[in-house]
């Protein structure tokens, strides 16, 4: 394992109920750059994004084995509570889903949580500064959240996912709701954020993945032809360019070039 | 799934081929033209170099609209980018036949220098062959074929340089306008040689993606 | 359209045009049917607003008459055929028994229904919970009081506190529905927020979850204190009824506009009969106030939304 990564992965297996999910995925985090995960629909992606925050604990029937290292230490040893786990780790969702409370109090909900003791005031407004919403909202700090437009809730959704400062940032398709130029804006950010944070996005949007990242990791699905189960496998993870370049797998290249979705 | 995008790279890539064959015609031509004193066949290979560069121009359109509008990547990409590489050589090569039919009409009488002309002839014909090959390279894809061209170009190298030594020897039979329009054509058809190399290189770079051979 | 078609239109040939959408009128049998459909549906509706609207006009009429100051602040008279004199007796009974039973029904059911929506969900005892709870919504609540009698009064006698209990037996259903209604609607993807910045499930619930169905569960809250208001059945077997102002919680009998509406218009005299008008009037102004503040509050959160 790389000492430098942020999350080291290996022999992954998900399975929802008894039927497989994902299979044997191994993969290293490296910090301070975006690591995409793309791939057909119903490949797992979301499926491997949320182990990394153990947020697949929440859904009932959900087995994972193997290891999730997170700085070296696996998530998912035995007597490890998942709640402390996700208070490292940041998560930013398809639709923008900021609770119905004022702006100021959806920044400080994390840090309120985690018991936090120091100057709140000037953490929200460095978190909402780094989420390049500050200044739009520094006047109606106190207005609710739900006036905001979509793009402006996903970057407070960013605001508040970096205020529990972690070193990572989970984002399922963090731009699919949006409109084209807040997306633009949305991947912007991520460009500046990276600088700090290590972040993993999963998209299906092929062109962001190929716009945005620096390693790109292809799903594919695999069929058992006689119980017709399907689960995901990780096909190729390699450096974002060689992947949209010269990809080694035919099912990448295939895939990238549109020749299937 | 993307037919219509996949179908239209599809014809792009023929009508490379298609562009090669009016290129091939002309360097033909060129050759007979000058061996035969053919004034008249040298005029037809001048004005047919417009069709070639019509069809240039729109390849290059179709190209360049497909990678603003399709967005292609990996193997769709670099194939792309191999088409409009090697369009600018074949056109250049198209230009180059152009030149050697425009010194034949300037009626040089090189039969009569025996050696020279041999010398000249044999130097168009590899030139023509090497071409060829070329585009039979492009045609199949196949990137060993590629490998085999330098040694094929070296020997055009020797043979335009036995053409100076022989022109030189010859210096007091000749006159100097002759003898440097002879050196010219020689000239040209080493250069439509290392066209042709090219888009073999171009082409090795297509299926490999390797970096080395470019260039 | 082609062009000869165009022009052979336009010169007024409309024969020989094709279909056009142009000019041509809807046929006359789906107007009329459309007419008679409209029609029937406003009789309907008609139909249902003349009760409600005769019940409030009388209610007005009747009424008003004898609503002033005095009827507000007065007790009822020991003799019921004095004019004067109030319902204020019956008032604050009304106000006692329905905080109380509100203080009691509010927290255990908004508690059950958290417990429904957010940790039972669906095994065994949530089921449980929701069937009887469903039946009880439709338990008639003359069953409630005489529930309530048997077990409570019997023992201790008739008061305020078996009157809050048997109204809260009445409010606890409506309560525990609604509000696990409204706990299910608020979005996972809240939820799946709240967890994921590192919040334990208690947390959630009571920083995220509650707070969002808030205003649907005040809504539900406000319309069972309406219900609870106006119950009389149970009222009958537990409080009694009384004359006097009554502040003790147990072992007095206590008076409630309901009770003091129904005696008074058995009574033959007309005074006590105009009270009880007074009184329903009264009874339904309190009524009105709460629904109303129920559609501003759940209409206000909409907004918000």
């Amino acid at each position: 394992m790389n000492e430098e990564s942020v999350f080291s992965v290996k022999g992954l297996d998900v399975r929802y109920g008894g039927a497989p999910a994902l299979k044997a995925v191994d993969m290293e985090i490296g910090p301070r750059q975006i690591t995409a995960i793309i791939g057909p629909s119903g490949c797992g992606k979301s499926t491997l994004i949320r182990c990394f925050n153990r947020m697949n604990d929440l859904i009932p029937g959900a087995a994972v084995s193997g290891e999730v290292l997170y700085h070296g230490n696996d998530i998912y040893a035995a007597g490890v509570d998942p709640v402390v786990v996700r208070r490292h780790i940041g998560m930013v969702f398809q639709r923008p889903n900021p609770f119905p409370k004022s702006i100021y109090d959806n920044v400080a909900f994390g840090p309120r949580i985690n018991r936090f003791k120091g100057d709140l005031d000037e953490l929200v407004e460095r978190s909402l500064r780094r989420a390049a919403l500050w200044d739009e909202v520094k006047n109606k700090l106190k207005k609710s959240a739900l006036a905001l437009s979509g793009g402006q809730q996903q970057r407070l959704c960013i605001a508040r996912a970096i205020a529990v400062e972690p070193d990572v940032i989970l984002m399922d398709e963090p731009a699919s709701a949006l409109d084209p130029i807040a997306t633009v804006r949305i991947e912007d950010l991520m460009q500046e954020l990276k600088k700090e944070f290590a972040i993993v996005i999963v998209t299906h949007n092929m062109q962001q993945a190929a716009r945005v990242s620096d390693k790109t990791a292809f799903l594919y699905t695999e069929v058992d032809e006689e119980t017709s189960a399907r689960w995901g496998i990780l096909v190729e993870y390699d450096d974002t360019s060689r992947i949209f370049t010269k990809p080694n797998d035919k099912r990448t290249e295939d895939y990238v070039s549109g020749r299937f979705g | 799934m993307r037919d219509t995008f996949h179908n239209e790279l599809e014809r792009l890539d023929q009508d490379v081929l298609r562009m090669g064959a009016m290129v091939e015609a002309a360097i033909e031509g060129a050759i007979l033209s000058l061996a035969e004193g053919d004034i008249e066949r040298a005029c037809a290979i001048m004005e047919a170099d417009d069709a070639i560069d019509a069809l240039f121009i729109d390849m290059e359109k179709r190209a360049l609209a497909m990678l603003a509008q399709q967005q292609p990547v990996a193997g769709d990409l670099r194939l792309i980018v191999a088409i409009l590489r090697v369009l600018t050589d074949l056109e250049r090569a198209g230009d180059l036949a152009y030149n050697v039919a425009k010194i034949t009409c300037k009626d040089l009488e090189i039969v009569k220098l025996k050696r020279v002309s041999i010398l000249i002839y044999e130097l168009g014909h590899a030139s023509r062959r090497l071409f060829t090959k070329a585009l039979d390279v492009w045609a199949t894809k196949d990137a060993t074929m590629a490998a085999e061209m330098d040694q094929l170009d070296d020997e055009i190298d020797h043979l335009y340089q036995d053409l100076v030594k022989e022109l030189f020897l010859l210096r007091d039979e000749t006159s100097f306008e002759v003898a440097m329009n002879l050196v010219l054509v020689g000239r040209y058809f080493e250069r439509i040689a290392d066209h042709a190399v090219n888009l073999a290189e171009r082409l090795r770079y297509f299926t490999t993606g390797d970096e080395a051979h470019l260039g | 359209m082609s062009a000869a078609d165009s022009r052979a239109s336009a010169a007024g040939k409309v024969a020989s045009a094709p279909e056009s959408f142009l000019g041509r009128r809807p046929a006359r049998r789906r107007v009329w049917t459309d007419r008679l459909a409209t029609a029937g549906l406003m009789a309907a509706v008609v139909i249902v607003l003349v009760p409600l609207g005769l019940i409030l006009f009388t209610i007005l009429r009747r009424g008003l008459a004898t609503f002033s100051w005095e009827f507000l602040t007065q007790p009822m008279p020991y003799s019921l055929r004095k004019e004067g004199g109030g319902l204020v007796n019956s008032a604050i009974g009304t106000l006692m028994m329905v905080g109380l039973a509100t203080a009691f029904s509010v927290p255990l059911g908004v508690l059950a229904a958290v417990y429904l929506a957010e940790y039972g969900k669906k095994n065994t005892l949530a089921g449980v919970i929701r069937f009887f709870t469903d039946v009880m919504t439709g338990v008639p609540s003359v069953f409630v009081g005489l529930f309530v009698y048997t077990a409570l009064v019997v023992q201790v006698g008739f008061g305020a506190l078996v009157g809050a209990i048997a109204l809260s037996i009445i409010m606890l259903p409506i309560i525990v529905r609604s509000s696990e209604e409204m706990l299910r609607l608020v979005p996972s993807e809240l939820k799946d927020a709240s967890y994921a910045l590192g919040a334990a499930k208690w947390q959630t619930v009571s920083k995220v979850v509650l707070p969002s169905a808030l205003p649907g569960i005040t809504t539900g809250v406000l319309l069972a204190v309406a219900r609870a208001a106006g119950e009389t059945a149970p009222l009958i077997l537990t409080a009694l009824g009384s004359f006097k102002i009554v502040t003790t919680l147990v072992g007095q009998p206590i008076s409630a506009l309901p009770l003091a509406i129904l005696s008074g218009a058995r009574n033959p005299f007309a005074a006590g009969q105009a009270r009880a008008w007074a009184g329903a009037l009264e009874l339904l102004v309190i009524v009105l106030v709460f629904t109303i503040l129920a559609r501003v509050i759940a209409s206000r959160s909409r907004i918000s939304s």
